[in-house]
This record gives structure tokens, sequence and C-alpha cells, in this order.
């Protein structure tokens, strides 16, 4: 994880402790965050990653995540990966 | 033995057999690499291997065909030709499993050297090409995302992952092959399914080892805001799962056994061609499992799927696993059998009685044990293919290694010899092998092209029936052996004197003796002089000789001829004094009653017999046995000639009873250290007989031919 003035970048290969880290980090946070970048160089290693994302979308909406926003993924361990996070 | 250890030893026989088998495969596939169905051959022993190695603790085998198999499984998928280089890794990788299951086997600590430089290799490859493989990645970017669209259109999140689902359902049916199932899963994890240690992603992973294609819809729209969101419950509602794959249902069931019935549903997808695209049809098999699943049944199973679950457990049923151990007790019984009925046969009392009937139902009963007797024994036969096949891969490896193109032509596989003794026979054939291409061939290319051949030579494997015995020979169209060069390395080593008026026969045994090789230079593969004597102490134990014929300039050609069974021998009986003995028929080279003008008597040698040229050394087995029979001359006994290790000897005996075929029989400790005899056996009228170890009816430093 790393933070850059507004912009904070994530790997997606986050384990659920660095989620639950995240998660106690970003909380007070959310007001100063523009962008999440999210840097796919290895694979997803919990399904909980996708949640957050999406759970950090639906709070702030103008949040830009570009990796959920484009619904999808293709990993060689999991195939091609699709979510739907709208309603 | 535990039912565990039974079942662990039925593993390790089964491991081999796959393992041979995948060490055939893989050469043949070699040669034609685009023959796929030979790569879902491998495959199929690969996987069985995993899950086998797996079950057991194997772990570190069971790591390394995992990878292996996920390769295989990429190329037969998209069936992509498979470059040069990574057949070499496949073959490769065979040699890897051969040595991780003997580490395994023998409870090695330490790793065979390749295995990590091997696994490295396929996990670079299987990362390339599933790289290189991800579909449409490029169009895709362009693709807009199914969330925008939707929202585009006002689609619910169910509607979308609905749409979606049904959308790769069709793309699935588009590219579904026959062996390949297509299901859609669908996931409905408990918010505590983190904390039982289940992840959506685990079963994608899972199953997307086994899969073809899978692709999954993740539906998030009960995912809280972040002040209620908790990392460790799963808020996912709903992950549908769509998958190609070669499992059966009851195999993707599996990967589910530990989720609660609620938690997940499979439905198979019936294929393109069905009027309904998407309708739950299981195999009859399964049944069972569905009635405890969540998953739906109905009534309109095909018959087809029914007749073909039939069809398939029949074929199972046509072999069964025996332990050889009871197979040989089976033989020890009806070797009894024989006797008895040979007893019978032969009874004087018995035969005094003139009732027809009587003769008859004898008859008849010699008949039927001769039957049952054949039948127990083909049981013991097998066909000596697979050993033959072994022999590709030697020969490949061979070639390679000494840089000489050779082909292998194989003859006469479908000859069935015992089981035992192909067990034995593997190694004394792969030296024969490796020696006919490193020693037997011409150095290079232009050296035979100089001879007037081919560049490339070619070495014949061949089994044949020969006078109730088998022969396997081994030739190849090389430069042949020089007998001048054995003669002189025999006299250097002291082996022969120089004096001795040896046959060619004779001449390209002395290669056998301990210690003895021509090679001018040794190489890792032959050379040393320690293997063709052992080829001929391993043929001898399996009662069994190994003749070498040779033209220089034209080849070699190597005999293992072999009894049918180690379990009955061919025998000559013959009568010394009062005791009957058996020579087997397979060392005997010809009998006679000698003229006395060619029988010879020279000081402190002993008795010979001239003949053909040769003179031929006489053993008494009166004086080998110490019998009190009355002392006659050569000329009034009967001499049978027959070859042992160290020549010809002339057995002289009384008198020559008959041929006749002996069930073997051990003779017990007592008896183990007189080398003279290596069995023995009752015959029809209840006698027994002792068979003659006629190898060590002379010493072989007595090697004398005058």
């Amino acid at each position: 994880m790393e933070f850059n003035g507004d912009v904070l970048t994530l790997d997606t290969d986050m384990s659920m402790d660095e989620i639950r880290e995240f998660e106690e980090f970003i909380r007070p946070r959310m007001d100063y965050i523009e962008v999440i970048e999210v840097e796919e160089t290895s694979s997803l290693k919990c399904s909980a990653f996708i949640s957050i994302l999406a759970s950090l979308k639906r709070t702030k909406p103008e949040l830009q995540i570009h990796f959920l926003e484009k619904g999808m993924t293709i990993s060689p361990v999991y195939g091609k990966i699709h979510w739907i996070c709208h309603d | 033995m535990t039912k565990q250890e039974q079942v662990k030893a039925i593993f390790i026989e089964e491991a081999g057999e796959i393992i041979e088998k995948l060490d055939i495969d893989i050469i043949h596939f070699e040669e034609n690499s685009c023959d796929f169905n030979l790569l879902n051959e491998i495959f199929r022993g690969v996987h069985t291997l995993k899950g086998n190695a797996n079950a057991f603790g194997f772990t570190r085998l069971g790591e390394f065909v995992h990878h292996f198999e996920d390769v295989l499984d990429y190329y037969r998928s998209t069936k992509e030709s498979i470059e040069e280089h990574n057949l070499e890794l496949f073959v490769a990788s065979v040699d890897v499993i051969k040595e991780i299951m003997t580490c395994e086997l023998d409870a090695i600590d330490t790793l065979p050297e390749s295995y990590l430089d091997c696994l490295e290799k396929i996990k670079i490859l299987l990362a390339i090409k599933k790289n290189k493989n991800i579909p449409f990645v490029e169009e895709l970017k362009n693709v807009s995302p199914l969330n925008d669209l939707a929202s585009e259109f006002g689609f619910s999140c169910d509607e979308q992952v609905e749409n979606g689902v049904e959308k790769s359902i069709q793309e699935y049916q588009a590219v579904q092959t026959e062996g390949f199932n297509l299901y859609k899963i669908d996931l409905m994890l408990d918010v505590d399914c983190y904390k039982r240690g289940f992840d959506h992603l685990l079963f994608l992973k899972n199953l997307g080892e086994m899969a073809k294609s899978i692709e999954s819809f993740f539906n998030m729209q009960s995912i809280d805001t972040i002040d209620k969101f908790k990392s460790d419950e799963s808020g996912i509602s709903q992950v549908s799962i769509v998958i190609l794959t070669p499992l059966s249902y009851d195999e993707v069931e599996e990967f589910f056994q530990f989720l609660f019935d609620n938690e997940y549903k499979i439905t198979l997808i019936k294929p393109k061609e069905s009027e309904k695209n998407v309708v739950s049809v299981l195999p009859v098999a399964s049944l069972g499992h569905v009635a405890s699943a969540a998953t739906p049944i109905l009534s309109n199973i095909p018959n087809i799927v029914t007749n073909k679950a039939v069809a398939s457990v029949v074929s199972q049923k046509s072999t069964i696993r025996i332990d050889t151990f009871k197979l040989d007790e089976l033989f020890d019984s009806i070797g009894e059998l024989v006797i008895a009925q040979n007893f019978i046969a032969q009874n004087e009392k018995i035969n005094l009685i003139e009732d027809e009937s009587i003769s008859r139902t004898i008859e008849t009963l010699s008949k039927i044990t001769k039957k049952i007797q054949d039948r127990v024994m083909s049981l013991r036969m097998v066909a000596i293919k697979d050993t033959f096949e072994k022999m590709q891969r030697v020969v490949r490896d061979t070639s390679k290694k000494t840089g000489k193109e050779v082909h292998l032509i194989l003859q006469g596989e479908d000859t069935e010899i015992d089981k035992t003794m192909i067990d034995s026979l593997s190694d004394p054939l792969i030296h024969i092998m490796r020696n006919a291409i490193d020693h037997g061939l011409e150095a290079d290319a232009d050296e035979r092209l100089q001879a007037g051949k081919n560049v490339a030579g070619t070495v014949t494997l061949k089994a044949f029936h020969k006078s109730g015995s088998i022969v396997i020979s081994a030739s190849d169209d090389g430069r042949g052996i020089n007998k001048e060069k054995v003669l002189r390395k025999a006299i250097e080593k002291g082996v022969i004197t120089g004096d001795e008026n040896l046959s060619d026969s004779q001449i390209f045994a002395l290669l056998m003796q301990p210690g003895f090789s021509t090679a001018d230079t040794i190489s890792d593969l032959s050379g040393r002089g320690v293997g063709l004597d052992v080829v001929k102490t391993s043929i001898e134990k399996l009662r069994g000789k190994i003749e070498i014929d040779s033209t220089e300039g034209k080849g070699t050609t190597f005999s293992i001829i072999l009894p049918l069974t180690l379990a009955i021998i061919d025998g000559m009986l013959v009568r010394c004094g009062d005791e009957i003995y058996i020579i087997p028929t397979l060392s005997v080279v010809e009998s006679f009653r000698p003229q006395q003008e060619i029988v010879h008597v020279l000081k402190e040698k002993g008795e010979f017999v001239s003949l053909r040229g040769q003179y031929i050394p006489v053993v008494r087995l009166s004086d080998v046995f110490n019998l009190n029979a009355k002392r006659i001359e050569p000329w009034e006994g009967i001499l049978v000639c027959v070859e042992t290790g160290a020549g010809r000897i002339a057995i002289m005996v009384d008198e020559l009873v008959g041929r006749q075929q002996v069930v073997i029989k051990t003779l017990g400790k007592a008896l183990v250290k007189l080398k003279e005899i290596s069995g023995g056996a009752i015959l029809g009228n209840g006698d027994i007989a002792l068979i003659l170890n006629v190898d060590e009816l002379r010493p072989i430093t007595e090697v004398t031919h005058v």
C-alpha cells in the first residue's frame, strides 16, 4: 500500500490481514482520497479485496477506482472474473 | 499387512505401472507430437498419479506432477503444437517423476538433482503459456464493462449477472468438444465463510486447475458502505461460475464437499445441440450424492446417459488384478495335480484293470489336467511388448548421448513370456541395447558411409519361439566384433593362454567374462567390462543362456534363450546306476554312444571324447554323485553333450530314459549346498529325480580344449 498525495496505490495480492489493516486505515481517511490505483502485478489473494473496493466506491461514488470500474480481471489462476457492483 | 498398507502397496504398484507407461508414451509422443489422443492418455496417467501421490503423502511427487499436469493440460486443451525443446522438457519430466518416485519409496530426503530445475522450467513454461493464452485481453480493453452497460440499460445486479452467465454459457457451448462438460456453479457462501477458511477465490483456483475455461461473476450488490463493512465477513451475495472441464459431476462436487448444502448449486449444462439450452442432467452414478446436495434433479434424465454408465461398468469388470503370490500357489497346486494325474496314468495296478470306461476316464482326466495346466500357465504369461517399448527410450537416450542416428526395429512384441522373467529381463536388455549402439555401431556417419551402409544405424530387437524356448535377439548392423582384438585382450588379461583352439562362439563368449572389455575408451554407457558378465549371470539365473554371433563389418547379434517358464522345464531324463536325473533340454546339444577310438584319456586331465575335431571332457555322473554303480567304459554308456558356461562337456550316463516336462521343486536348505543340483522333480511314478545344474558339473577353471 502506498499513499501519494490523494492517490492510494494498492496491490492485488493483499492478504486478509492486510485488508483488515487497510480497512482500519481507510475508514477515517475517506475524505482525503480521490483515486485508488491497483497494481495488478500478481493474482488476487482474497475476494475481500474486491469487496472492500466495492464498499469504498459505494461509500464515495466519485472515488476513482479504475480497477473496480473496469468490472473484470483475467487471472491465469482464477480465469476471467467479473464483478457487478451497481444498485 | 494393515488395510492402509495394502492400499498403499496397490498404489505403489499402480504408480509403477503408470510411470512405466508414461515412459513409453512420452517417447511415442515425441515421435508424433500431433497425436493429441496420446497426449490425453499421458495427461490421464499424470492426473491419476497426482491424486494417488497426494493421497498417500508423497507430496514431492504430488507437487511435481501437479505442475506437469498443468502444462500437459494446457497443450491438450489448446491443441497448440509443442515446441521441440518443450518435448525434451516433457521427456525430462518423466525422468524426474521416476527419480522422485524412487526417493519417495526409499524415504530419501534429498530431492533428485534435476527436480528443482525441471519444476522451474515447467512453471516458467506454464506462466508463459497462460499469459499468452489470456483470451481477448486486448479486445476486452476496449469493451465496455458490464457495470456501465447495465447502468445504461437499467438492469439490476441480478439480471446483469444472469445475462453475463448466459452469454458465457453460449460462448463456451460454441467451443465445447467431446470429453468436456459445461457446468454452472452458484456459490452462496455464508457471511462467516472466511472464518471457516473458505474464500470464493479458493474454489475458483481449484476448479481452474481442472478447467479448459472458467469464468465467474461476483454479485456485489449486498456490499455495505465502509462504515458497516467488515473485511472478515463476506458481503458477496453470490458468485456464479461457468466452467468447461473434463471433470464429471461427482468430481466437481468433491470441490464443495466441505460446504453446507445451501452454499452451492451445480448445474450440468447440455451441449449446444440440445433443444433446451440449460437443463440439469446428472450421471446416474451421482444420483446418490445429489439427494443430499442442493442440486435439482430433473426426471428427464436421458436413457443414453444410463446406457453409457452401464457400459462403463461392464468394461471395468473385464480385468482383475491378482497377487502373483496367489498365482504361484495356484501354479504349485496344478503341479501337484499333474503329478497325481501322471501317477494314475502310469500306475501299473490301475493299468491292469481291463475296463474301457476307466481307461477313458483316465484319458479324459489327463486331457483336462493338461488344459488346466496350459491355462494356468497362460495366466503368468505376458507379452514382451512393454519391455520392448521401454527399449525405445533406451535407444533414444543412447542415440542422443553418442550422437549416432539409430533406427530401432521391434519384431515379435506379442511373444508371451513368464511374468517373473519379464521383470528380470529389462536390465540385461538395456545393457545389450546400449552396447549395440555405443560399441556395435560405427563411431560416425563417415565410417558407415565408407562401409556402404546408411548413415543411420539399425538395431533390431526380436522375440520368437524356437524349439520350446523363447529367443530374444538384439542385432545391430554395425562393425561387428573383431575376433583378433578379443583374443588379444583375453590373452593380455590371462583369461586364455593363446594355445586354445576356440570356436567363434567361444571367442565371442570371452566378452562375457568378468572384467573383460575390448572398448578403447570407457564411456558412461558401456566399456567398463562389468556389464556383459552381469548380463550373462542375470540370464543364467533365469535358467537361460546368451549367445553372441557376429560378422566383422556386418554386425552383431546377441541372442538370449530362455525357457518358457521358470516353474516347468523341459528335461531329458537319464539313468545312472539306479538313479534318474534330469538334464535341462535347453543345454543339451546331442547325445550318442561313442566309438572306442574317439575316447581318449589324457594324463592328469581325465577322459575326453573327440567330436568333429573338438576334444570334449567327459564327466561321469556316477563319479560326481559317488554312486555305487558298476564302472563301465564310455563307449558302453551314453554321452550327453551339453553346453555350459565354460564350454561343452559330455555327461556320461547309463541310459536315456526319455524327455518330459517337469514341475521344478526346490530342495530345501539341506541340499542347497549341492551346486551340481538345481532342483528336484516328482516323476509320474512318484519317484523323485534331481535336476542337474550342468554349469557346475565342471569348474570353469578346468576349461581345456586340447
